[in-house]
């Protein structure tokens, strides 16, 4: 691997795969292992793997969403991410009262995100969150533009539907 | 400034999945600022969430570690490059040591051009040419050179068989110095690119370590 490329387009993204590698495994230290994994491989992959990549960004995705499943295929303990874990790593620094309400809210959508089918959970970070186009998408999880926007249609649906059911009172400004 | 957003249209396609990346963040942005209308509760929740999550990272001091592989690919290439012309030079300036200050000099001194293969040959090829110099005389190299020099000049004593293209010692380990002197340059040279590699690598390479100690 070419020392430039790795420096200037994969290692900037290490977030956005620790975060994907979060979202699939559900545990900071299974992520965080995933990442330093993907990214050793591809620091160690010859010239002639990596001849054809044209997206690193997707193709560092895709290694990522393989490991990531792998990983969760060798441990039965799937997402008992704590609640607090987002907003501690968040780079912002909102006041406490801020903090409070952003985590709750932010607690609520990650907990309707999990409660989504695989694909659409994935398929709504990688838009919502990572802003991937759907042809990324595609490419990341291997399926196809129309499963995209169906997953991403069915997600999006769903969380709206809950959020409406489950009205909690959130402190507004006048 | 650009209009203020239709919100209300820009939700209905966002829900049924039909608005743009650049839509998209229109809303998030849109959702963040305070104060939010009333009838916006839930949406204002998910964007300001879906936004949080974005700025979610690695935890700081627990970056990846990448084994320190190229840079020990890099001192091994320098260190096999470095032994080998070292050995080269060893070699060479062996082969040129028979050379002794007192030999009698080079019957092929006065042309120092067109003898050089026939020195070169036979420097290589020493001791086999001194058995063969017992057998038989005179030297395949006489013949040629006889004609310029007296007959007296031509004669060798079986010790020092060894021709050279220097007739002074002096001049000899003048080049020698030089040749030296250019390997030394060479590997210098070398020396300082993989320099300038390891002081990116180390970079990157801290990082590293401090995850391993923290990991443990």
């Amino acid at each position: 691997m070419n020392w430039t490329i790795f420096h200037q387009q994969i290692f900037p993204i290490r977030h956005k795969l620790y975060r994907f590698a979060l979202r699939i495994t559900g545990s900071a230290h299974e992520a965080e292992d995933v990442v330093q994994e993907v990214l050793e491989r591809v620091w160690k992959s010859a010239d002639e793997q990596t001849a054809s990549v044209q997206n690193w960004e997707a193709w560092c995705m895709t290694l990522t969403r393989n490991r990531s499943i792998d990983k969760t295929r060798t441990q039965t303990q799937r997402r008992a991410l704590p609640l607090d874990s987002l907003s501690a790593h968040s780079a912002a620094e909102p006041t406490p009262a801020q903090e409070t309400e952003l985590r709750d809210m932010a607690a609520r959508v990650r907990r309707l995100m999990e409660a989504l089918p695989e694909k659409q959970r994935l398929v709504m970070h990688l838009r919502d969150i990572e802003e991937l186009s759907y042809e990324e998408i595609a490419a990341v999880l291997d399926i196809t533009l129309d499963q995209v926007k169906v997953n991403l249609h069915r997600a999006r649906k769903t969380i709206r539907e809950k959020l409406l059911k489950t009205e909690i009172s959130i402190p507004f400004n006048p | 400034m650009k209009n203020k957003p239709d919100i209300p249209d820009l939700l209905s396609r966002y829900w049924e999945g039909e608005t743009t990346l650049e839509e998209e963040r229109l809303l998030k942005a849109f959702f963040s600022t305070d104060p939010i209308p009333e009838q916006y509760r839930q949406e204002a929740e998910l964007f300001r969430a879906l936004r949080s999550e974005q700025s979610v990272q690695m935890p700081a001091g627990r970056e990846m570690r990448i084994a320190p592989r190229p840079a020990y690919r890099l001192s091994w290439r320098a260190a096999a490059a470095s032994v080998a012309l070292l050995l080269g030079a060893g070699i060479w300036w062996m082969n040129r040591q028979p050379l002794a200050p007192d030999t009698p000099v080079a019957l092929v001194a006065p042309e120092n051009k067109t003898a050089q293969p026939t020195a070169t040959t036979s420097a290589v090829t020493a001791p086999e040419m001194e058995k063969e110099k017992t057998a038989q005389t005179p030297p395949p190299s006489v013949p040629k050179v006889s004609g310029r020099r007296p007959p007296s000049t031509v004669h060798r004593p079986p010790s020092t068989v060894n021709e050279d293209t220097y007739e002074d010692p002096e001049q000899a380990l003048e080049e020698i110095k030089a040749a030296l002197a250019l390997v030394s340059n060479k590997i210098n040279k070398g020396k300082k690119e993989i320099g300038k590699g390891l002081q990116e690598v180390e970079a990157v390479d801290i990082l590293f370590k401090k995850k391993k100690e923290i990991s443990g």
